[in-house]
């Protein structure tokens, strides 16, 4: 029996050959192109033609992205910028790198995703943008915010091929982010981030500030991974199907399963009181897990003076609470069933019911 | 200028015929890559930054995503911010100048109060003088910061290149002495503390993390810092070629050495000066009548490139790397001298 770890093993194996051959006819390219060169543009095609927005401009990594995108919208050094309490570092990062002001709102206790309701309370006369992510599975109430009348840039790192009624992940705000790291959805042998956007100005910003931008090597592997991505997302949205349905009965053992929101699965967490002792008791039957974002941002030593000892108890008691469980393309259904009967014997519920598939 | 591969007879760098020389053992470090399963800021960014810590003699070198990065994360490491001013040279490339303005600050040509480092630049020019910009930084009492981003193999008086001051920025672009087949860059630095600080700015400012190993709990931060993380498959390609750099930059002399002999008497030429350190990462004359000789040597299918500088009206790079053959230098020279001697006005 494998171990089931929580990042999935060797997910690239199968394009090592190819890999090595793509490596081979970059370095023999007659035309030198590095970077910035066919490829890169290929790729920045299809993504437009996949989101269906304007232009998408391609980077040197999902935090780049989402530094040009905030600086070509218009946000200034001084401005306040609206972000939310948990989550990755960059959300915060890169409005501190621009100048700007991270101004912290507390996310919804249910979805994990900025409360619009926060994030409203928050805004002050120099409050210029607002910046949610989209987390795990759940996108942000994007009508909601649209609807906030201030400049809108979309954190969609990890949710590239979510949408939301009717309308793809990264096209709800005025620029919209992915990241294509190794772990993401549509993710890559190295460093890569795209920035989507309808506005012809935003996109002439981004494309003037961006540098070298990604590798040719990047962008034609991540080419080649479009091939079987619906099949993968599809599968990790059955696992989690299956999770949420095995896993509903244990509610009344106080664990929480999160409302699916914009169709995508790219991290199944769970909440309980119970985190660090379920984490102990996966890890003995050889099953990995994470915890994402124990500390929320505001907390951190980077970010504090930022927040001037204001409290976010929704992103804190998320902190304390989440523990997030394997759910890859490559787990075979005994494999699901496994972690389901852990989870399931570990609240001391009965999974006979569960395994089925 | 047209940029059908077909169109040039000498490219302004082409590292094919190295490239296939090199394969079978980029083949075997990307083989590791993927072995590792991680593919940035993994075990083979580790094996390449103790491989440039050896080779420069640097105490710490931090592996990042370009070398314009490397220099950004320097600024920052030493603590220029908004508002504060950096030395540059006058003659400076537009690229030094954007990242002291990345960081906040104000490029300057002299000290002042509110300087807070001074700015070396070795690039196409011979080393600067670095003992005097040593002690105009020293009696300012801020750090000299290297851009060595072309400096890649140049030691002056047995220090490399980025190592005179306090930290230095290298770059693994493609058409450098030592070449990535994409972006990739490093801090070299003896100071402890400024390594730690850009370890940290990396990557998101996050602490207690070991590059290549997963953690099953996200990291906090201790600053505010960026993503610059150097890919593996690029660390691979650059631990392959490291063995080869020492070749590879007499290579370049060997090709700059021809070009000063033939083009040194030409009237509206000037050669760059030879010093012994210099590595060659590019070869910038002056010429007279630029444009147009840009132009005369595309007709003759040579691509050249107008250094991006401050001020740079007669400056021009001609095509040197170590692939460069003895016919092809042949042409650029002829072309050049046809050029200034054949009534070509």
């Amino acid at each position: 029996m494998r171990t089931l770890p929580f990042f999935p093993h060797a997910a690239f194996e199968q394009e090592r050959a190819a890999t090595l051959e793509m490596i081979h006819q970059v370095g023999l390219d007659p035309a030198q192109r590095f970077t910035l060169g066919p490829a890169v543009a290929e790729l920045e095609r299809v993504i437009s033609q996949e989101t269906g927005a304007g232009h998408a401009i391609a980077c040197a990594s999902g935090s780049g992205a989402l530094a040009l995108a905030v600086a070509a919208v218009g946000i200034r050094p001084g401005d306040e910028v609206v972000v939310p309490a948990f989550g990755c570092q960059p959300i915060a990062g890169m409005i501190v790198q621009r100048g700007a002001v991270p101004v912290f709102a507390d996310v919804d206790p249910r979805t994990l995703v900025l409360d619009p309701a926060a994030a409203e309370a928050a805004v002050t006369s120099r409050t210029v943008a607002v910046v949610p992510t989209h987390i795990f599975r759940t996108m942000a109430d994007m009508p909601r915010f649209r609807a906030m009348g201030l400049a809108l840039v979309e954190d969609a790192a990890v949710a590239y091929g979510a949408s939301l009624n009717g309308k793809a992940a990264g096209r709800w705000g005025d620029a919209g982010v992915f990241s294509h790291a190794q772990f993401k959805p549509l993710g890559g042998i190295g460093e890569g981030g795209i920035v989507v956007t309808d506005d012809n100005e935003i996109a002439l910003r981004c494309r003037e500030q961006r540098g070298d931008g990604m590798d040719e090597l990047t962008a034609r592997f991540l080419l080649r991974r479009r091939t079987g991505f619906t099949e993968r997302m599809r599968r990790k949205a059955e696992i989690s199907a299956r999770y949420n349905k095995a896993f509903a009965p244990l509610a009344k053992e106080g664990l929480v399963t999160l409302p699916p929101q914009g169709q995508f699965s790219h991290v199944y967490a769970l909440l309980t009181d119970r985190r660090d002792e379920l984490a102990r008791h996966l890890r003995d039957r050889g099953i990995g897990s994470h915890v994402y974002y124990p500390t929320p941002l505001p907390q951190q030593q980077a970010f504090a003076r930022f927040a001037g000892g204001a409290r976010f108890p929704n992103a804190e008691a998320v902190g304390r609470r989440n523990l997030a469980i394997p759910v890859w393309p490559g787990m075979d259904d005994a494999e699901v069933s496994r972690v389901i009967r852990a989870v399931t014997e570990f609240f001391g519920g009965r999974s006979s019911g569960d395994i089925s598939g | 200028m047209g940029d059908a591969a077909s169109s040039w007879r000498v490219r302004f760098f082409d590292g094919r015929d190295s490239f296939r020389a090199e394969w079978p053992g980029i083949a075997d470090q990307v083989n590791r890559v993927f072995d590792n399963d991680k593919f940035a800021h993994g075990k083979l960014t580790v094996e390449f930054e103790e491989a440039i810590r050896r080779y420069t003699g640097a105490r710490h070198a931090v592996g990042v995503n370009t070398g314009m990065d490397a220099l950004y994360l320097i600024l920052r490491a030493v603590g220029v911010g908004d508002g504060d001013e950096v030395v540059v040279p006058a003659y400076a490339p537009l690229s030094s100048v954007a990242v002291v303005r990345r960081a906040g600050a104000t490029p300057q040509t002299a000290v002042s109060p509110r300087t807070k480092a001074v700015l070396g630049v070795h690039v196409f020019a011979p080393v600067p003088d670095v003992v005097g910009l040593r002690r105009i930084a020293d009696e300012a009492g801020v750090p000299l910061v290297e851009d060595s981003t072309q400096a890649m193999g140049m030691r002056h008086n047995g220090v490399h290149a980025g190592l005179f001051g306090a930290a230095g920025a290298l770059s693994f672009a493609p058409g450098n002495t030592l070449g990535a087949l994409g972006d990739a860059g490093m801090v070299i630095t003896d100071n402890a503390e400024i390594a730690e600080r850009c370890m940290r700015l990396r990557h998101h400012g996050r602490t207690g993390e070991v590059p290549g190993h997963a953690s099953d709990v996200s990291s906090s931060s201790a600053m505010a810092g960026m993503n610059s993380k150097m890919d593996e498959i690029q660390a691979a390609v650059l631990l392959a070629r490291l063995g080869s750099l020492d070749t590879a930059i007499a290579r370049r002399r060997e090709v700059t050495a021809h070009y000063t002999k033939r083009l040194s008497g030409i009237a509206g030429v000037q050669v760059p000066f030879m010093p012994e350190d210099q590595v060659w990462s590019t070869f910038v004359m002056e010429a007279e009548r630029r444009d147009d000789l840009v132009d005369y040597l595309i007709r003759a299918g040579v691509q050249t490139v107008v250094p991006a500088l401050v001020n740079q009206e007669r400056l021009l790079a001609l095509p040197v790397y170590p692939d460069l053959k003895a016919d092809d230098i042949d042409h650029v020279c002829d072309t050049v001298a046809q050029f200034y001697e054949g009534g070509q006005a």
